[in-house]
């Protein structure tokens, strides 16, 4: 089958494939083993990463990484030439990663794993005439000060495990998988206007936390 | 400002329509610009008047950048980068070989159910 029309030119994804990526896919069109392996090592430790943020279980994210490179090999025939891999297998991992996730949930009633923050009592407080409850300060340290102290990196991550699934989900794909409003939408079966409360709910909530929990304020 | 000059602010001062609720409210929309240009306009009326505001407009894209800070590579090379010699350090997974040979024998089992059908 031909693949020349979206190669030309105008190519929609930018500059052209990276010499390694187009063997790959040559390779796994052709069924070669050595391109699978390749294709395993080039992607397997960001895609591991993705998994791991929304599963919180290393378990449960070898699983998933697991399955979404077979699905990938079954299903190569599904990968468009005008995508990058990258993009593709990410897909498919967070879909796999949510899929379980919804799973869990029914299963367990709600996450049993630590304890979780209640966002409606993280969210700023106003007055019936609109004024805040909490005049906010500035924050006395940087991003760059705070994000080169190995602790400092891991309290953050786990402050973000302690948000319901509802809005940690929208915040790893909104923030830090960098997907946007319509895409985290249909990822999670949810309208854009939703995952737009969900986003904005889940950074204020985390803004508090980091605010306190980091003794962010002169005045904490 | 005081909390009391916060509120002269309110009275005396050229009033922002809109209230320190409505641009906590409105945040996310302003800063990904969907705001209609009579509102966006308030706001940042609104934000000129009043320091807490820009305080929390600021912890909040600091927020977002700092969750991009500290999960962006934690997949690898942040262990190596920024390591103060803490021992308590989650071990930090080279590529992870064992998971990689998992998926090459359970590819080549599919792969034989496949051709053997
Ligand atoms: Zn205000």
């Amino acid at each position: 089958m031909s693949t020349e029309a979206a190669s030309s030119a105008s190519g929609a994804n930018g500059p052209s494939l990276d010499s390694e990526e187009r063997e790959i896919i040559e390779g796994m069109r052709a069924g070669d083993d050595r391109a699978f392996e390749r294709l395993v090592r080039a992607h397997v430790g960001p895609l591991r990463a993705v998994a791991l943020r929304l599963l919180k279980n290393d378990a449960d994210a070898d699983d998933i990484v697991q399955e979404a490179f077979l699905s990938a090999f079954r299903n190569f025939d599904s990968f468009r030439a005008d995508s990058r891999l990258q993009t593709w297998l990410h897909r498919i991992v967070v879909n796999g990663a949510l899929q379980r996730l919804r799973r869990a949930k029914h299963r367990a009633g709600q996450q049993g794993d630590g304890e979780l923050v209640d966002v409606s009592e993280l969210l700023p407080r106003f007055a019936a005439n609109g004024h805040p409850e909490h005049f906010s300060q500035p924050w006395v340290q940087t991003i760059e000060e705070l994000a080169t102290r190995a602790e400092t990196r891991e309290q953050v991550r786990q402050m973000i495990d302690k948000l319901p699934d509802n809005y940690r989900t929208v915040l790893i794909l909104r923030d830090i998988e960098e997907l946007d409003t319509s895409e985290t939408a249909e990822l999670l079966e949810l309208t854009p206007g939703t995952v737009k409360v969900r986003l904005h709910r889940a950074r204020q909530a985390l803004r508090n936390l980091l605010e306190r929990e980091l003794e962010l304020t002169a005045n904490a | 400002m005081s909390e009391e000059e916060h509120c002269r602010a309110g009275v005396h001062g050229h009033r922002p329509d809109i209230s320190c609720r409505e641009v906590s409210e409105f945040l996310l929309a302003y800063l990904d610009r969907e705001l209609d240009e009579p509102s966006r306009a308030e706001f940042e009326l609104h934000l000129k008047l009043c320091p807490p505001c820009v305080n929390y407009l600021e912890g909040y894209r600091d927020t977002i950048a700092l969750v991009r800070a500290c999960t962006r590579d934690d997949a690898e090379g942040a262990a190596a980068k920024s390591c103060e010699g803490q021992p308590n350090q989650r071990p930090k997974k080279a590529p992870p070989e064992g998971l990689i040979q998992a998926i090459l024998s359970a590819k080549c089992r599919a792969a034989a159910g496949k051709s053997s059908e």
